[in-house]
């Protein structure tokens, strides 16, 4: 891990990275121009991999390290590349900077801090993949983190690593920049390449999965630009050294010294919460952590030994998300917690399918009933039944993680939900009435 | 690319093997669809699969002329191996695939699905109002003529079914506002008091709902001139039919004129409105009473068609209890006619009224106003259970009576002089509740108390008086004591001999009994023309089955309801003035704007709807949210033809993908983002201000009725028949865009429903439409008149 920590490590070294700071990191830039990037080594293993590997090498490689996606569900990439190339090409690579969650912007440090990790990352895949156009898709307000990107992509076309006649004419690659704007939803890959196509960004139905018909209905390779920025590091080290690889997380709420981070997998919460984060914020102690952005699960202490790790998480009904780890503190009362999730998700919605646009609207109205003292025993059971819905029949992972959430607390904090209902009280007094009144259920007049 | 890159180009599964051909060529796959195996070309989807083997699938954003969309997750099915159900409108059949497209989760997920979308849902299909009044009133109808002041058209809508409105204005319980959706907003419609004030604007000189038919040369004679009656007369003489109307009374209005007192109803209005049956040329003869006068076979002989029964229900019921033949026990009714006579009837000074109905109220208020100085009202039951409207026992109270609740009478009391001295009285509880759903009383033992009085007025009810009917044979009589009819077409067991009102139904309400004179007016009118009776019988009641309603949360700015200015209590001592002051035009006004209008033009066509039905959404769990809960737009019918609601609009986006991928204007998109996210022209700017071509393909494809056609006009072109395609080139080029620029040029004549309206005859033949004298609006100009266009369809307002 001490090597990742050097020459591999994705951020700056020096601490963590602040998560508000637009361009100017406390640190320095430590690989932001491409002499510096050389200088490191890099573009060495898209070299040797470019000229030397075949794609059967690469997804060799793939497979034995096991690697994983980052951009939050943990899709297996060989598997994903494999479906690619099961499709006749055309096959077009998309590197997701997006950040969709606000409260964790890796891909933007990666991309003003490291932009050639990404470029190089594409470049392996695009080799392996069979890809000559590629789009990095990244949020429009980003925008030092875009300056940077353009400049990166003129630099490494420049001296022959990016463009029609890359690497002495041994790849054909275009790298596209796409700024785009569509809210949380718009981070969803199909959002991506709808707007991409041009169109408003909003998810596509899944199956056909883009790995069958992507971009203009070829296929598609979608990556979280996290991921790829990891390939140069595999490629050049092997899977061994490599071992489980690391994650970018975004340490926020009640910590001690919030900002981004680099975490190997396989290390518990509980440890990374202390090392990275300094232990909670003074005179705190953490009632709970969210882990995974918006849409993501709220953990109880009881909960914290946890390995930061895909199936781990799932064991935990949790998944990495966004890469946001929020501490809740004491004073967090859940309920009120989920509603503010629901609210912020209610207005982030795509709106293009009904349970997501409409449920978390109405999911946020029954939780701010609670929150008012107005709840109802049956609310518990309307939740259930509306998160439900949204959970099998959303159309795409939004609508389909939107109640986590809820879910969550209610399964882990079921305490504060009853004394809010039964003893109409906050536990963490914090709640303060949002409604005047709930909603009733009437008969067709 | 180096060759070592093939490998992967035709992979393992790619491998082109022999597939079986379909007959005209396409490969096909085969899939289990609901147990059932079906054959399915490659590359159709499952819904299309399905469908095409005759399994239905709800759908509400699918059109096979468009790329699925997937949003609105009605069509979701189980696949086998997926781990949640997966929408089949965009789901291609694959080889194996086994897929179940009902179970107890779909249903229940789609059940909720549509409880979302009627949640903002902000219209409504049909008005509740219309299904719960007897007799059917188009409500929102006349409320919007009310609103524009149009009380002649109000009043024209009315008498289409009601030829009495401001008798019912006055009396009417009103059980269309118990269900007026505007209620879920705050409070109802004042629906009587509206329909009441027209009524009152058209008293002298009554509008007919339709021309009078020539005369069919048949004659009816009715018994009876009550609501009933007369409502039955009323509609026979509009047929063309000669009636006589047989009273045995002295004069028309049964219970209208001899029950219900002067104070809430004055009789020379009453007068002025029922003898609008007269005005048609129907005939009254007072004085004259079946069973003492005449039979029915006398009316037959006299050369009568057919005699309509509408006899009221007059006999009170006994208290059955010591003393009630003591002297100074009256029943309501006897006490009521005698002061309807205009006799000086003497009661009180202490009154006991027993009952909870109309007869009760008004028998309480009565004796107050002859100058009885206490009376009691007692009912065995509570309020919620009372027959009379909670305004007049409220009213009752103010006006001075005591009012006494789940107490029954025991024994009514003698005294020293042989009268009246009181009325014993024993508690109540309330029970099990009786076939009607009313709970039943039961006593509590050694709860009895005495009321002291003078006078005891019984008002527990009537039943008719068929003592006048004893003798006919062929006219049954229910033990309930009421004349038994068919319940679709009226008539009795004798041919010919049609029944209604009161006297079927047991002592009701005056507008249910209009309901029976006008339906079985309808009826007579087919037996007079020889129909087949049990067919009439079907039609009457298929027509007045009560259609089925879905929960839509309404969501409107409150607005309260107009007061009725009514008569101060203190000035209601000892009269019988109205108490009601009635509207001023400008508040009849206002009150009928505040209608929802609770009628959409699409209403069982619309898809939503329909499956909303087939679903049983029935009630909806998300009434009575805050402002931020709900959507409320306002219509756009700034287009010459294409209207739009976006209150009903669902996001389906047929109408985006229509206009974008098979027209081609791109007119439409999803404007907004989240809960706010809304199917919209750029900048909800009118479709004027886009590229649309108006060729109406939205509205066409539209499955609610938030995209409507209005009526069309069409101008006459000179243009050789025989050679038009009906292009459309001429509007494209024409360099001064006049036809574009005229909102009535058009090219195409379909909609979702019917087929090509418009021939090319019938474009070159079309009358030459009438130019406004003024200058020609401009179809970009603000001050532009929309009074050009043809009218809007109901629900819809400029
Ligand atoms: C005191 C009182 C107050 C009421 N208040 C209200 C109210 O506020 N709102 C409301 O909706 N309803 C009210 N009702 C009920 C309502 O009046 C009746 O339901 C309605 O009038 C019944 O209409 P009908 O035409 O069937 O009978 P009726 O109105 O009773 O008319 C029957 C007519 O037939 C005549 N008749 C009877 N027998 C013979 C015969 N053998 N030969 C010839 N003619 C005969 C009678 O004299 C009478 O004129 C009230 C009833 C009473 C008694
Ligand atoms: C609402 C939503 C927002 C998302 N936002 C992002 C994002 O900002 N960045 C990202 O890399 N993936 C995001 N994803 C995940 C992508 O859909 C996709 O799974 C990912 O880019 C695949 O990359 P990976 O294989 O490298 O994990 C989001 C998913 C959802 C449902
Ligand atoms: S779940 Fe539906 S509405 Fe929500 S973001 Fe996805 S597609 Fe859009
Ligand atoms: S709002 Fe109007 S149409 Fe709707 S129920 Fe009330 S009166 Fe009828
Ligand atoms: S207006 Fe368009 S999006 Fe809305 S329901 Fe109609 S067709 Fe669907
Ligand atoms: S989601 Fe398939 S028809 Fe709407």
């Amino acid at each position: 891990m001490s090597e990742k920590n050097g020459r591999w490590s994705l951020l700056p070294a020096a601490g963590n990275v602040p998560a508000s700071l637009d361009g100017q990191w406390r640190g320095g830039s430590q690989t932001d121009h491409i002499d510096k990037y050389l200088a490191r080594g890099g573009y060495a293993a898209a070299k040797r991999v470019v000229s030397e590997q075949s794609q059967a090498d690469v997804l060799g490689l793939l497979e034995k390290s096991g690697l994983r996606g980052l951009g939050g569900g943990g899709f297996p990439v060989a598997r994903k590349w494999r479906a690619a190339l099961a499709n006749e090409g055309p096959r077009y690579l998309v590197a997701n900077a997006y950040d969709a969650d606000p409260a964790a912007p890796l891909c933007r440090a990666l991309l003003e801090t490291n932009p050639h990790a990404l470029l190089e990352g594409i470049v392996i895949a695009a080799h392996a993949l069979g890809v000559q156009e590629a789009w990095v898709y990244a949020k429009a307000e980003n925008s030092a983190a875009l300056r940077r990107l353009r400049a990166a992509v003129a630099e490494a076309e420049e001296q022959g690593y990016l463009g029609l006649s890359a690497f002495g004419g041994k790849l054909a690659l275009q790298v596209h920049i796409f700024a785009s704007w569509g809210g949380f939803a718009g981070g969803e890959e199909t959002a991506a390449l709808e707007a991409i196509e041009g169109q408003r960004a909003m998810p596509r139905q899944k199956p056909p999965f883009p790995t069958e018909s992507g971009l203009w209905g070829r296929p598609t390779v979608v990556h979280s630009a996290e991921t790829l920025a990891n390939l140069p590091h595999l490629a050049a080290d092997g899977a061994e050294a490599f071992g489980k690889g690391s994650k970018l997380l975004a340490l926020g709420g009640d910590v001690a010294k919030p900002g981004l981070v680099e975490v190997p997998f396989g290390t518990p919460l509980r440890q990374i919460l202390t090392q990275w984060g300094g232990g909670p914020a003074a005179g705190q102690s953490p009632r709970a952590v969210q882990i995974g952005g918006p849409t993501g699960a709220v953990l109880p202490e009881s909960l914290l030994d946890t390995p930061l790790g895909h199936d781990a998480l799932r064991e935990v009904g949790a998944f990495v998300g966004s890469g946001s780890l929020r501490v809740l503190g004491e004073k967090v009362c859940m309920v009120d917690f989920a509603r503010g999730r629901m609210d912020y998700l209610a207005h982030e919605s795509c709106g293009k399918c009904v349970p997501c646009r409409l449920g978390t609207n109405r999911l946020t109205g029954v939780l701010e009933t609670i929150m008012s003292g107005l709840g109802r025993k049956d609310d518990l059971a309307l939740l259930d039944e509306f998160g439900n819905l949204l959970s099998q029949s959303s159309l795409c992972g939004f609508g389909l993680t939107a109640p986590t959430v809820l879910r969550t607390t209610m399964t882990h904090f079921a305490e504060d939900y009853r004394v809010h209902i039964e003893e109409g009280r906050c536990p963490t007094a914090t709640c303060r009435a949002l409604r005047t009144r709930g909603f009733e259920r009437k008969a067709a007049v | 690319m180096s060759p070592e890159f093939t490998e992967f180009h035709v992979p393992p599964s790619r491998v082109i093997e022999p597939h079986p051909q379909h007959a005209d060529g396409h490969a096909l796959v085969k899939l289990t669809i609901d147990d059932r195996e079906v054959e399915a070309v490659a590359s159709v989807t499952v819904l299309q699969a399905a469908q095409a083997a005759g399994i239905e699938i709800p759908t509400l954003c699918s059109d096979e002329k468009m790329e699925a969309m997937g949003g609105c997750r009605l069509c979701v099915v189980e696949v086998a191996g997926e781990t949640r159900p997966l929408p089949s409108c965009s789901l291609v059949a694959a080889e194996g695939m086994v897929v179940r497209t009902n179970s107890e989760a779909l249903r229940q997920l789609r059940h909720d699905t549509l409880e979302l979308i009627l949640s903002d849902h902000n219209a409504y299909c049909q008005p509740p109002c219309q299904i719960n009044c007897p007799t059917h009133i188009d409500i929102p109808g006349f409320l919007e003529q009310n609103a524009q002041g149009n009380w002649r058209e109000a009043a024209t809508i009315l008498m289409q079914v009601l030829p009495f409105p401001a008798t019912l204005g006055l009396v009417c319980p009103r059980p269309c506002e118990d269900v007026c959706r505007r209620k879920l907003v705050e409070e109802p419609i004042s629906i009587c008091q509206s329909h009441g004030y027209h009524g009152e604007q058209i008293l002298e000189d009554p509008p007919l709902p339709w021309p009078q038919e020539a005369p069919t040369g048949k004659r009816v004679a009715v018994v009876g001139a009550g609501p009933a009656g007369l409502s039955c007369a009323y509609y026979l003489s509009l047929k063309g039919h000669k009636v006589k109307v047989l009273e045995a009374l002295p004069k028309q209005g049964g219970m209208l004129r001899y029950g219900i007192p002067e104070y809430r109803l004055p009789k020379d209005n009453l007068d002025l409105e029922l003898n609008r049956v007269w005005a048609l040329g129907a005939e009254l003869e007072c004085g004259k009473s079946l069973g003492c006068d005449f039979s029915l076979d006398d009316l037959f002989a006299e050369g009568c068609d057919a005699v309509f029964l509408g006899i009221g229900a007059h006999k009170s019921n006994k208290l059955e209890i010591p003393g009630e033949e003591l002297p100074g026990v009256l029943t309501a009714v006897e006490f009521l006619r005698r002061v309807g006579f205009g006799e000086h009837v003497e009661v009180g000074p202490r009154v006991v009224v027993i009952g909870g109905g109309f007869t009760a109220f008004d028998a309480t208020r009565t004796s107050l106003r002859l100058g009885a100085t206490k009376v009691d009202t007692v009912y065995r039951r509570s309020r919620k259970e009372m027959g009379a409207h909670w305004t007049e026992v409220d009213d009752a109270e103010h006006e001075g009576a005591q009012l006494h609740i789940l107490a029954g009478p025991v024994r009514i009391l003698e005294g020293v002089d042989g009268r009246v001295a009181g009325v014993e009285f024993i508690r109540m509880e309330l029970g099990e509740p009786d076939a009607r759903g009313r709970r039943r009383p039961v006593p509590v033992k050694g709860s009895e108390f005495t009321i002291e009085c003078d006078t005891v007025i019984a008002a527990i009810g009537q039943t008719p008086d068929l003592s006048c009917v004893g003798n006919e044979k062929d006219v049954r009589v229910s033990n309930r004591s009421t004349i038994v009819v068919d319940p679709g077409n009226y008539m009795t067991d004798r041919p010919g001999v049609f029944a209604g009102g009161d006297a079927t139904i047991g002592a009701s309400t005056v507008i249910q009994s209009v309901a029976c004179g006008k339906l079985a007016a309808r009826s007579i009118d087919a037996y007079l023309n020889g129909e087949d009776m049990a067919q009439v019988s079907q039609r009457i009641l298929v027509e007045e089955a009560k259609p089925d309603l879905i929960s839509i949360v309404p969501y409107k700015p409150v607005t309260s309801r107009m007061p009725m200015a009514m008569l101060p209590y203190e000035e209601r001592q000892h009269n019988f003035a109205c108490i009601e002051c009635g509207y001023s035009a400008e508040q009849a006004k206002e009150e009928a704007a505040r209608c929802l209008q609770c009628v959409c033009p699409d209403a069982s066509r619309c898809y939503l709807q329909k499956l909303s039905l087939e679903y049983g959404v029935t009630t909806n769990r998300f009434h009575d949210g805050e402002a931020r809960d709900f959507h409320d737009y306002k219509a756009d019918t700034s287009h010459s033809f294409i209207l739009r609601d976006l209150n009903k609009c669902i996001n389906c986006t047929q109408c985006v993908r229509m206009c974008r991928d098979v027209i081609g204007p791109d007119c439409y998109g999803l404007m907004g983002r989240g809960f706010d996210t809304i199917v919209t022209t750029p900048f909800h700017a009118s479709l004027n201000e886009s590229n649309c071509v108006s060729c109406g393909a939205c509205a066409e494809t539209c499955p609610t009725g938030a995209l409507m056609l209005r009526e069309r006009q069409v101008e006459r072109y000179d243009l050789d028949i025989s050679r038009c395609i009906f292009c459309g080139d001429c509007v494209e080029v024409c360099p001064h865009g006049a036809l574009a620029e005229s909102p009535y040029f058009e090219f195409a004549g379909y909609d979702r429903f019917a087929p090509m309206q418009l021939s090319k005859e019938d474009l070159a033949r079309a009358p030459l439409y009438e130019k406004p004298r003024e200058k020609p609006p401009e179809m970009r100009d603000e001050t532009h008149t929309p009074v050009m266009y043809p009218k809007l369809p109901r629900g819809w307002k400029e």
